[in-house]
Formats: structure tokens, sequence, C-alpha cells
């Protein structure tokens, strides 16, 4: 992956959820499979298994080294309506 | 949900890409939520009538008219309160969710409330021009159901035919750009076919498929007589497996998930301790991070009617209507001693399961399959009949800290 875009609301939201689980690191990944496939993010203590290590603004976020192989760019961004955090995956052509 | 082609050959297959390429304005987002904050992948089985008669049909669907099914607006509240609850998926399910009229509208809608939306279809009513339906809706995804090849597909489908309309709609499908996958219900009359049903999907260049353990529901079902014995159900994952293998090595890597058992993960990890032990280290740092069975936490249902359950399998027990309250009210009301224990469960299973209390993997699968305990022993909180790890293989004789 190129790049990791994470706007500055979600930053905030991120590091507040990482203080509360009083965890070091955020990690991203793709969870279920077929009809119920979504991206997950998870409060960890380290990387699991092959991560990829990103730090954004003072936020380390461990990505799945598969979505990582396979995106352009993962954008997050906060959802001040909903106040969640959305995510969107410009992912690499398949061949 | 075990993602064997990712924990068996390390292998995700990119499948969003399939579909939208580079244009990343035309990808639905997705909702992200750390754990406190999850909320339900969400199926709506939206009607109840089905142009099949499958022998195990869990709605018990026929090809009539049913009444008292959510309206159209009724849908679009309920759509409303899952979009604002913050449920990432929303999945229309039937009976056979294409023979509702408003399927096209209220999909739309899902999706443009922020929803990934998603269909679980027999197939054999998309024809080319539903398939340009589905593909102007924008879904996400289109599962078929096929439970084996042509003879005994419809032998339990009961119409003659049927295998070859669904085959044509995932044709459809496809032909449109739409991301699309076979779901599988194993039993002892299909498995044999597991081995050609690989073989069909590499010919069709049909990179999915979920292979579906049997869960039999409500007391005294019948149901279980259908399912694999233990020692059958391990072969079957290993030859689910093995093919899974085959096909990555051959250059098709397809995304392979076995669903609804699992003791599936841990047995994936046996099988690599002795094959790779370096990536089975891996696969338990990934298997630990799998929180297991989400009946009632990660997943919920709501019936035709209204009617709000655990997971699909739990039609017998309703925590309330959507008509009365909204669904987001009746998922997080903990007064239901059902609802509590699912969201909590360890306790209740350590004062009341056997295997499951002492099983090392119990963080893993999240004690698997309630609906099954009921089943067979009348218990919610005792073991899932269905795990097939041996006593050893589940460290029941192991003295642990608690």
């Amino acid at each position: 992956m190129t790049e990791l875009i994470v706007d500055d609301k979600a930053i905030v939201f991120i590091k507040a959820e990482l203080k509360r689980a009083d965890s070091p690191a955020a990690r991203l990944f793709v969870t279920g499979g077929g009809c119920c496939q979504h991206l997950d993010i998870a409060a960890v203590e380290k990387e699991v298994a092959r991560d990829i290590k990103h730090v954004k603004d003072g936020v380390t976020f461990h990505v799945e080294k598969y979505l990582d192989d396979n995106t352009f760019s993962l954008e997050i961004t906060f959802d001040e309506k909903r106040e969640v955090l959305s995510a969107t995956i410009n992912y690499k052509s398949c061949k | 949900m075990i993602g064997i082609s990712k924990l068996y050959c390390g292998t995700v297959e990119p499948s969003d890409a399939l579909r939208y390429g580079r244009d990343s304005s035309k990808l639905p987002s997705h909702l992200l939520q750390f754990a406190k904050d999850k909320k339900p992948v969400v199926v709506w089985n939206m009607g109840r009538r089905c142009n099949l008669k499958c022998i195990h049909c869990y709605a018990q669907s026929r090809d009539i008219e049913y009444e008292d099914e959510l309206t159209t607006q009724q849908g679009k509240e309920l759509i409303d309160d899952l979009a604002q609850f913050g449920s990432p998926v929303i999945l229309f399910s039937g009976g056979e969710p294409t023979m509702r009229k408003d399927l096209p509208e209220l999909a739309m809608y899902a999706r443009d409330k922020g929803m990934r939306a998603v269909i679980s279809t027999n197939g054999t009513l998309i024809d080319e021009k539903m398939a340009k339906v589905l593909k102007d809706i924008g879904l996400s995804y289109v599962g078929v159901s096929l439970d084996g090849m042509r003879e005994t597909n419809d032998k339990f489908r009961g119409v003659p035919g049927a295998f070859n309309a669904a085959l044509q709609g995932m044709r459809n499908c496809k032909k449109e750009g739409i991301k699309v996958g076979l779901r599988f219900t194993i039993n002892k009359k299909n498995a044999q076919d597991i081995p050609a049903i690989f073989d069909l999907l590499e010919e069709e260049g049909i990179p999915r498929v979920c292979f579906y353990h049997l869960v039999y529901a409500g007391r005294g079902s019948k149901l279980v007589e259908e399912d694999l014995s233990h020692e059958e159900s391990r072969r079957v994952v290993d030859l689910i497996m093995d093919k899974t293998k085959e096909m990555h090595n051959k250059g098709f890597p397809m995304e392979v998930l076995t669903v609804d058992n699992h003791c599936d993960g841990p047995y994936v990890y046996f099988r690599l301790l002795e094959e790779d032990p370096e990536r089975a280290a891996e696969v338990y740092e990934l298997l630990m991070m799998n929180q297991g069975n989400s009946t009632g936490i990660g997943i919920g249902c709501v019936s035709w009617d209204g009617s709000v359950h655990a997971d699909q399998f739990w039609r017998h027990y309703s925590f309330g209507n959507v008509k009365e309250r909204p669904f987001s009210e009746i998922w997080m009301d903990t007064s239901d001693e059902l609802m509590a224990g699912l969201k909590d469960r360890k306790a209740l299973i350590k004062a009341n399961a056997d295997r499951c209390a002492k099983c090392k993997w119990l963080e893993i699968c999240n004690a698997n399959f309630r609906v099954r305990a009921e089943a067979i022993y009348d218990n919610v909180w005792a073991d899932d009949p269905a795990c097939y790890l041996t006593k050893e293989e589940i460290g029941y004789d192991e003295v642990r800290e608690e």
C-alpha cells in the first residue's frame, strides 16, 4: 500500500479508543468472507503474522499483509453524524 | 467462519477489485468499529416465498403468498435503524429474495444509507435482466446456493432443472461483473460431490465458495440425522484443504471458507503444525484475533414478519419484533436471558458444558453453535455436538490455571 490516509477527526477518535483500551496500536484487517466480508479494526498490543506497519500522526497501524499488498491506498474518515469510522479501500486491479 | 484459503494457503482474494477495478469512487465504504462498538451483520429474511422446495429449508418456504411480511415502508424503517445503529452489512435472504419485487428498491436504499448490501439467493431466477438490475443496485455480493452437482442438487431442491438454472444465474451475474460466490451446505448425501464442485468452480471461473456445516435447530430436530459423523467431518475438511491447495498451486487461487463450525480453525492449525510449523504459529495468532461464534453478537436476523432472532437458526426464539421496537433497541436489551447469555457466554459454558468447559480453544471458537447444543441436549449452554476435535486436541485432561 502506498498510502494510508486518516483524517484528523478519525485520528482523534482512534487515539481515544487506543487510550481507553490501553493499547499501543490499531490493526486493520479483512474479516468474514463471502457475503459477510468487511474491513475491521482492533486495538492490539503488537502486530500479527506479517502485518505491515504504518505510522500516521503518532498512531501506529498494523495492516494485514494481504490487504496492504492489494491496495493502493486506504482512507479512513470520521462520520460525524453517526460518530463512526468509515473506510474506503482503493484496491489494485486484479490480474 | 474460517478462511481456509487465508489460513491454509496464506492468500486473500482482493475480491472487490474484480468488480470495481481502480475506480475507488464506486467502492462501497466499510464501517470500522472497535470491539466495544461492534454492531451485527444482519440477515433479513425479507420474504418467505420461494420457487424451490428444498428439503432442508430452515424457513420451510413454499411458492405461495405469505401474510404479515414487512412492507416496503417497514423495510425502509428497518434499514434506517440498522444504518443509524452501525450494522456494517445487510444480507437480503428469504425464502427467495428475488421474488420480492421491492428487492432492488430496498437494496439500493440500504446502499444509499452507507451499508454494504448483499443477497443470498438460489440463483434460479437471475436471468440477464435481473442480473442487470442487481448490477445497477450496486450489490456488493451475490451468494448462490448449490448443494451438490446436478442430480444431488435437484433432489435437495425438489425441482428438476434447479442446478442448470442456478448455474445460469451465476453466469449472468458474472457477465455483469457482479462478485458472485457459491454456498454449499455439507451433509451425508452431498459430501461426495465436493471435488466436482471445485472442478465446476474452476471451469466457470468462480473463485469463491463457502462450505456450510449443518446446523440443526430446535428440540427434537431430525436434521441431525443428515449430519456427518465426526470422522467424516474431519475427512471433508481435509478434502477442502487439499482441493484449496490444489487450486492455489494450479494458479486459480480461490477464496474458500467453511462456516458454522469453529473447530475447523484449530483443525487447520493442527494440520499446519505437521506441514509448516512456522505458518502454524502465524495461523495461531490469526485465530486468536478471530472471536469465534458471534451469534447474538456479530450476526443477527430479522424474519419476514419482523421477528428478531439471534441468527437465522434461532427462528424458534424471538427477542421481539421490529414492528413494535427498533432492531437496535431489541438487540441491546440484555434483560432477555438468552440475549445476555449469548453476548457473554463463557461463565454459562463453564457451568453447564463438559468438553467445551474444559477446551483450550474456547477463546477461539466462543463455544461454537449454541443452537446445536439446545437441539441435542435441550441445554443451550451444553457442548456443541458437532465439534469433532478429540479430547486430546482440546486439552480435555490438561490442568490449566484459571
